[in-house]
């Protein structure tokens, strides 16, 4: 009995630290070099590799459409194929400058039951703030 | 006060994880005889070109040639096993003379007979060497999606194979749902398409009679081609395999080893429901299922995978894909002779058998698109003399 109850303080309290420290979880964005130094109203686009398919095709085209520009960005995220994404978009879209490949998942969604719909971040007093997830 | 207001939501927490675990009832673990009848002998690299897609769920193997079906191209690639390219089948032009044309799956004969699923239009079409047309197939359509009937969509792959036979294509497939209302003898996973229309075919195993399975995953069957007129189906809640004759379309069940019923708890909850599609993927892949079975025509041999249960780890993460499996072994008539374990960096539905052995896809390195690997298994000591 007296084991169990250290083992359950024990385990509170590590989950006390880790509650007190993680206010406002970080979903990586600032990690992207491409994504330093945007000018406030940006517009970012994280799109997932796979989920609801009507809504990626849609920002899929947004991205074919507004190459290089510097008001839109847009993060390819969970991708399960790198070769295929190639083969679907061609190695110079890989090149813009507003296209991000997130091969390492550094991208965290902040909801993660919405983790199967592209969601749209803007640049806002220097922070990235979660504007809406496009969904239907 | 915050951080007071969260330790007392931990010890909350604590209790409930511990209730949880504690209460939790663990899959039982299915105890196989006859460990290491296969082992790998020899492997295969085949470095793949630019194009070439290595996770297809379209690569077959016949006399000297690996087709793979490129996803998102509408191309196909042709190796030779020394590595070689043959050539690209390129089906891009005809998504410009049939609206919505796109290769969603696709498999071959010979080089002069290449079959090719287009999803949009719910058609198989038959093309030459050359590309050119030479006939097609309607899969089911809506109309035959009746009251009262379960007929099945097709499903074709590697571990999905249709086959060609006296001008009719015969596909395996499934309908989403448990479908409560219709009875098992009106669900059928064969379909025939004939000039003159389609029929449908074959029953799952009593097994599915007895729970609910959530629908979708454990009803989706797998199967392939043992003799030239008879199809070999999978069903993954069953330990019954369905042998049908294409010539006669009777239907033969073999009860195999081992028996998994008793392992595979049924479903709680509305498998209608779209929101319970996280529930039903982690009720199937929580627990043991079948998946494809292999006819080796050099031995007389075949070999069904039984994937274990995802582990916890990937099961809370959600990635459920990588499951350990064990491969059994069976003779001509479906007597167990012993099985082996793979590891879930094993493929369990690209492979393929030539005369030197069993060759199973791996995943040896991460994120290595530009090679595919495959383990050979050594399965010529049961060439009977």
């Amino acid at each position: 009995m007296k084991t169990i109850c250290i083992l359950i303080f024990l385990m509170s309290t590590a989950l006390l630290l880790s509650n007190c420290k993680r206010s406002g979880k970080d979903n990586g964005l600032t990690k992207f070099t491409k994504l330093q130094n945007l000018r406030d109203g940006t517009q970012i686009y994280i799109i997932p590799g796979s989920g609801c398919t009507g809504c990626i095709s849609e920002i899929e085209k947004s991205a074919l459409d507004n190459k290089d520009s510097d008001s839109s960005f847009y993060v390819f995220t969970r991708l399960h194929s790198l070769k295929l994404f190639k083969n679907r978009f061609g190695s110079a879209f890989l090149e813009r400058s507003n296209v991000i490949i997130d091969t390492g998942n550094i991208f965290q969604y902040e909801n993660t039951k919405n983790e199967i719909y592209p969601v749209a971040y803007k640049k806002l007093n220097g922070k990235f703030i979660l504007d809406r997830y496009l969904k239907p | 006060m915050e951080c007071m207001r969260h330790m007392r939501y931990n010890y909350i927490v604590v209790f409930a994880l511990l209730f949880y675990f504690g209460c939790k009832t663990k899959v039982k673990s299915i105890n196989l005889t006859n460990n290491l009848y296969l082992k790998p002998f020899d492997s295969l690299v085949i470095h793949l070109d630019s194009l070439t897609y290595p996770y297809s769920s379209n690569i077959h193997y016949k006399d000297s040639i690996l087709f793979i079906q490129n996803d998102e191209t509408n191309t196909i690639s042709l190796y030779k096993l020394s590595g070689q390219q043959i050539k690209i089948l390129d089906f891009s032009k005809f998504k410009g003379s049939l609206k919505n044309f796109s290769v969603n799956a696709s498999w071959f004969i010979n080089l002069d007979s290449i079959f090719v699923y287009s999803q949009n239009h719910r058609i198989v079409y038959l093309f030459d060497s050359s590309l050119k047309l030479k006939d097609s197939f309607l899969m089911t359509q809506k109309v035959d999606f009746i009251e009262g009937k379960q007929n099945p969509g097709p499903r074709i792959s590697s571990s999905q194979q249709a086959v060609h036979f006296n001008k009719s294509l015969f596909t395996t497939g499934f309908t989403i749902g448990e479908n409560f209302s219709i009875k098992e003898s009106d669900k059928f996973v064969v379909c025939e398409s004939r000039k003159d229309g389609r029929s449908f075919y074959v029953n799952y195993p009593n097994d599915y009679s007895l729970k609910n399975l959530g629908g979708i995953y454990y009803r989706m069957v797998y199967d392939c081609v043992s003799t030239d007129s008879t199809l070999c189906i999978s069903f993954p809640a069953s330990s019954t395999i369905a042998l049908f004759n294409l010539k006669n379309k009777s239907v033969t069940y073999y009860k195999t080893y081992p028996e998994i019923s008793d392992y595979i708890q049924s479903f709680k909850g509305d498998a209608t429901r779209k929101l319970e599609k996280d529930k039903i993927a982690k009720h199937f892949y929580g627990q043991y299922s079948f998946r494809g079975i292999i006819f080796d025509k050099y031995r007389n041999l075949f070999f069904r995978f039984l994937l274990k249960p995802t582990t916890e780890e990937y099961l809370t993460k959600m990635n459920m894909g990588p499951q350990a499996k064990f491969l059994l072994v069976y003779d001509s008539k479906f007597n167990y002779l012993g099985y082996t374990e793979l590891d879930a960096e094993y493929s369990d539905n690209t492979y393929f058998v030539t005369e030197k052995g069993l060759y199973i896809k791996r995943i040896k390195k991460k994120n290595d698109e530009d090679n595919l690997y495959f383990d050979i298994f050594d399965v010529n000591r049961f060439i009977t003399k």
